[in-house]
């Protein structure tokens, strides 16, 4: 087991394609540490990077201090789970999960030993004899998993290693991967493209972009703060609403227009209205949304209102997503089960004050956390080294 | 802790990555001996070729050995031997191929049909294209024996009175382009099987419910689908109709008198035979560039028909396909 | 029958009649596939009833259709006059030339698959020298195996199929590397195996169908050359097809004797012809990913 710091890593693929810009970061020793982003983003790069499959083009990597970027797989001592195919398809699962042990020249004796621990980990005892072919895909990812597992690794990459499945499954092996990785200490990198995913099992999370590093933190900290509008929008379970509000004007209320439409706006977002533009980007996270039949909304100040008319809405079991065109925006509420709208139905949209997020119109940085304080220069500025 | 975006450096790095030098080497090393071994064994023996064909090199008479040019050359245009084999081999490539393309295409249709022993019946269609040409001009030989074989004594029988086939001037070229068909029908049929599985039942259904008839369906879904198929078929057996020579050898010889001499067993003659190795050098290079034209020319001719509504047809990838598309896309 | 196939769903609404007339049609086609098949095979079975005939029944008009003292002792006088030397030459030769194909072509294919594009020009030169008819480069090939004392050996042959074999060797197996993911050779890198045992542990067995496959290609192409063995060899070696044509155009054949070699000759490719087909089929085929 071992710390993993990258620092300055840059990845080039044929002098065309910069596929990792300038990433450092530092995984601490048995923590669980996830790379999001969308497909493209560079994340699948710097876990083969860190794994040894590739060389970063500049920067360094290194385990506990030593710098490994010379060194092979092998003498990183890592291990890897891929997205599919991952299992040698000629081979037993017993013999999956002894092969590297057999390439270290271990006696049979004790290859039997480790096989048999780790197999009664994952509960595979039953499928040790059985081909990749024999076993459904969760099977095959457990037998993986246990492969990595067995040789005892100084990093655990785990490549997507439950997108393929279906969503039960997925959902009962994260839930175990967690508690795996919790038992074992095992530093580990988890890959994915999926928010659920890299909230529920890790300690940290990389979000990245485009190759760029967004924003390090714990679930916690991305959701609630997150760096940028991409970062909003992308990380939780619902996209954050993300829009921008133009043409706004003073007198006689704080208010501008969404497309044709009129909004109201609450006095928090004053500071943040473009000077230039005078436009701000706006968002709240669906959950901060209330709806309302037309007419009906309270009339509470520091609010952002506006109306619209219902596109669709759909029913989540215990809460209703209602989505609402409003003039060029499209906001997402999570509402109430008890009311059922409409489609087109003429509705009123509140964001409360308390629920809204402010982006720069230009950079799309945060200026206002929905928690209400406005991002003070120095959190801006705060870096992750 | 949140952290900013960095903007990473946009400009490519000065050096290439690491791992492209000792990749190079891995290649060079896994790529070498093949390679080699194949340029070896194409540059060497073609240079003798071309120094035969362009002096008066021949092995019976020890005349000195002098540069001729392109006097081979000329000299070959001027016979008319040349002229009729080059006849005969177009006449195999023109009459031969496209016989196999229809024969084929009725025989995939006929298995097409078929569910239950398809594949018996496939590999049984595929024996003679599996069996050595050698053995198969040896079998027609004894087969359509004018005396001692069956064919004839089965015509005469019925009251005909049957031709000595390979031994016939008129019918000799015609029995060989039947060997040849015979043959190689077979694996057009598999070529165009392989087309026939390719289309989807969806197809078929959605035809039906078009209302479309099975002869309209055919006319306008099939054939369309399986063009792509019959245009490799039709490019690998123009390409091949270049190499008949075992068969002619084994059932006429060329003869009767010069009446099946393909530009093949031409060369042969000329070099084996006569020993002038000018000539026959002169004659491969001929050969090399004819084949090598009338491919291409194929080639172009799909690729310009490939732009109508039947490019959506997917090629099959196919070892000789990647060939035929790479051809075309190495063309100007 | 005793097999049970459940029908198509689409079938069991169909009335009876319908059902009827379906089973028909394919009782006919059966029955025209039958006869095709029949007719089109003759040839071939002409050769195979000849090889049982003893010699006074060869030279009869009209023939004898069935052997009517069947005999096999063509058999072993086709051994004897030189089928057997025949089947051993070619034997040596293929079997060599076969070998040398697939220990220099499966690097050069795994090279071709991991480093360069599907359909790129590497691929296509190679791959054209397969094209060329064999009648281009003989007299070159003649022409340079007697300046290195080549004609009529062994090594001279093996040289020549193993450059007529190696580009589709070469290239089918690149075809088959390519379908095999990179995840399993990345899995044995992490899992810290040294080059020749990725080959070795994982390389090798999941392409080893494709192996068998080209390697069953080049052996028939070489059993069943004709001109280069022709050209390029005199007494010394004298490869079947060899045989077979000199013995039939330049002594007094026995036809029997001669059908015999025949039938040796194209026996193994019986075998391998149901093989054949489902590889052809699959190789011409969109979209046949899987194994």
């Amino acid at each position: 087991m071992a710390s993993v710091t990258l620092s300055g890593i840059n990845k080039w693929y044929g002098g065309a394609v910069h596929a990792v810009r300038d990433i450092s970061f530092k995984i601490e020793d048995g923590e669980f540490f996830g790379l999001l982003g969308p497909s493209g983003s560079g994340k699948t790069s710097v876990l083969r990077m860190l794994a040894g499959l590739e060389r970063p083009t500049s920067g360094t990597i290194s385990f506990d201090g030593t710098s490994v970027e010379a060194k092979t797989p092998q003498e990183r001592n890592v291990a890897m789970v891929f997205e599919q195919n991952a299992l040698y398809p000629h081979m037993s699962a017993r013999q999956n999960i002894s092969y590297p042990l057999k390439i270290r020249g271990l006696t049979k004796a004790e290859i039997e030993t480790k096989v048999a621990e780790v197999a009664s980990l994952l509960n595979i005892g039953h499928l040790i004899d059985r081909r990749a072919s024999q076993m459904s895909g969760g099977q095959q990812q457990r037998v993986a998993i246990a492969r990595a597992l067995v040789r005892r690794p100084n990093l655990l990459c785990l490549d997507e290693p439950i997108a393929h499945l279906d969503t039960l499954l997925r959902a009962r092996l994260r839930g175990e991967l967690k508690r795996l990785q919790r038992a074992l200490g095992t530093t580990s990198v988890i890959v994915t493209h999926d928010p659920i995913e890299a909230m529920t099992m890790t300690d940290r999370i990389a979000v990245m972009r485009d190759g760029l590093m967004q924003q390090i933190g714990t679930a916690d900290e991305i959701y609630m703060r997150p760096v940028n509008a991409f970062v909003a929008q992308f990380f939780g379970l619902h996209s954050m609403n993300v829009f921008t509000v133009g043409n706004v004007r003073d007198a006689p209320e704080l208010s501008g227009q969404c497309g044709a439409q009129p909004v109201m706006l609450p006095d928090c977002v004053k500071p943040h209205v473009g000077a230039q533009s005078r436009s701000v980007l706006v968002g709240s996270r669906p959950g901060g949304v209330s709806v309302y039949k037309a007419g009906e909304a309270p009339r509470r100040g520091a609010a952002l209102s506006l109306s619209g008319r219902v596109y669709v809405a759909e029913q989540l079991g215990d809460a209703i997503l209602v989505t609402v065109q409003a003039g060029d925006a499209t906001i997402q509420a999570m509402t109430s089960p008890d009311y059922r709208f409409a489609i087109d139905e003429p509705v009123d949209v509140v964001i409360r004050e308390d629920a809204l997020y402010v982006f720069d119109d230009e950079n799309q940085r945060t200026l206002r956390f929905a928690s209400g304080a406005s991002v003070s220069q120095t959190d801006r500025l705060a870096t992750y080294a | 802790m949140n952290t900013i975006a960095v903007q990473g450096a946009a400009l490519p790095p000065a050096t290439r990555n690491r791992d492209t030098a000792a990749e190079r080497r891995a290649t060079l090393f896994l790529l070498g001996p093949a390679m080699t071994f194949l340029a070896l064994l194409s540059i060497w023996p073609f240079a003798y070729l071309i120094y035969a064909s362009f002096t008066s090199y021949q092995l019976a008479i020890p005349i000195p050995i002098e540069w001729v040019g392109i006097d081979n050359f000329t000299r070959m245009m001027s016979n008319p031997r040349f002229w009729r084999s080059l006849g005969i081999t177009v006449i195999f490539a023109l009459v031969a191929v496209p016989l196999q393309i229809v024969a084929g295409l009725g025989m995939a249709l006929l298995l097409n049909g078929v569910t239950r022993g398809r594949e018996v019946y496939a590999s049984l269609f595929l024996i003679p294209m599996m069996v050595a040409p050698i053995v198969v001009g040896f079998s027609w030989n004894l087969f359509l024996n004018p005396i001692y074989g069956p064919l004839n004594s089965f015509l005469k029988a019925i009251g005909l009175n049957p031709p000595a086939w390979a031994q016939s001037p008129e019918w000799a070229l015609p029995t060989l382009v039947v060997v040849d068909t015979w043959q190689w029908t077979p694996f057009v049929m598999i070529v165009l099987l392989a087309g026939l599985n390719s289309i989807p039942q969806r197809v078929y259904e959605a035809a039906r419910v078009d209302g479309s008839t099975r002869w309209q369906t055919f006319v306008n879904i099939v054939l369309p689908m399986l063009f792509p198929y019959m245009m490799v078929a039709f490019v690998l057996r123009f390409i091949d109709s270049f190499r008949v020579f075992d068969i002619i050898y084994i059932l006429t010889r060329g003869g009767p008198g010069t009446a099946t001499q393909n530009l093949a067993y031409y060369t042969y003659d000329m070099g084996f035979g006569r020993f002038e190795f000018s000539i026959a050098g002169a004659l491969s290079i001929i050969q090399l560039v004819l084949l090598t034209v009338g491919t291409m020319a194929i080639l172009g001719f799909a690729k310009r028909r490939d732009k109508g509504p039947i490019s959506d047809a997917p090629l099959p990838p196919t070892v000789f396909n990647a060939a035929a598309q790479s051809a075309m896309g190495a063309k100007p | 029958m005793t097999t049970t196939v459940s029908p198509p769903v689409a079938d069991s609404s169909l009335p009876e009649t319908e059902t009827l007339a379906a089973r028909l049609s394919v009782i006919v086609k059966h029955v025209v596939l039958v006869v095709v098949l029949a007719l089109f095979l003759l040839p071939l079975a002409w050769l195979l009833l000849t090889a049982f005939k003893p010699y006074a029944e060869l030279f009869t008009s009209p023939p004898s259709i069935l052997p009517v003292n069947g005999t096999l002792v063509n058999f072993s006088d086709g051994w004897a006059i030189g089928g057997g030397k025949g089947i051993g030459d070619s034997l040596i030769v293929a079997s060599i030339s076969t070998v040398l194909c697939l220990v220099l072509g499966y690097p050069a294919a795994y090279a071709l698959a991991r480093r360069f594009p599907p359909h790129g020009q590497l691929s296509f030169t190679i791959l054209s020298l397969r094209m060329m008819p064999p009648i281009v480069p003989v007299i070159g090939f003649y022409l340079l195996f007697q300046e290195l004392s080549l004609f009529d050996t062994y090594t001279g042959l093996v040289i020549v199929y193993t450059f007529m074999n190696l580009p589709l060797v070469i290239w089918l197996l690149a075809e088959f590397i390519r379908q095999i993911p990179k995840t399993y050779e990345e899995a044995a890198r992490i899992d810290g195996a040294p080059w020749y045992r990725l080959f070795w542990d994982v390389l090798f067995p999941l392409s080893a169908p494709g192996i068998l496959t080209a390697g069953i290609l080049a052996m028939i192409f070489a059993w069943n050359e004709f001109l280069f063995a022709l050209v390029l060899t005199g007494e010394k070696v004298i490869t079947l097809p060899k045989a077979l044509a000199s013995f039939f155009l330049f002594q007094q054949p026995n036809w029997g004797q001669l059908g015999a070699i025949g039938i040796v000759a194209i026996a193994p490719l019986l075998v391998l012809s149901y093989y054949m087909q489902r590889f052809l089929i699959r190789s011409f085929s969109v979209g046949s990913g899987g194994r």
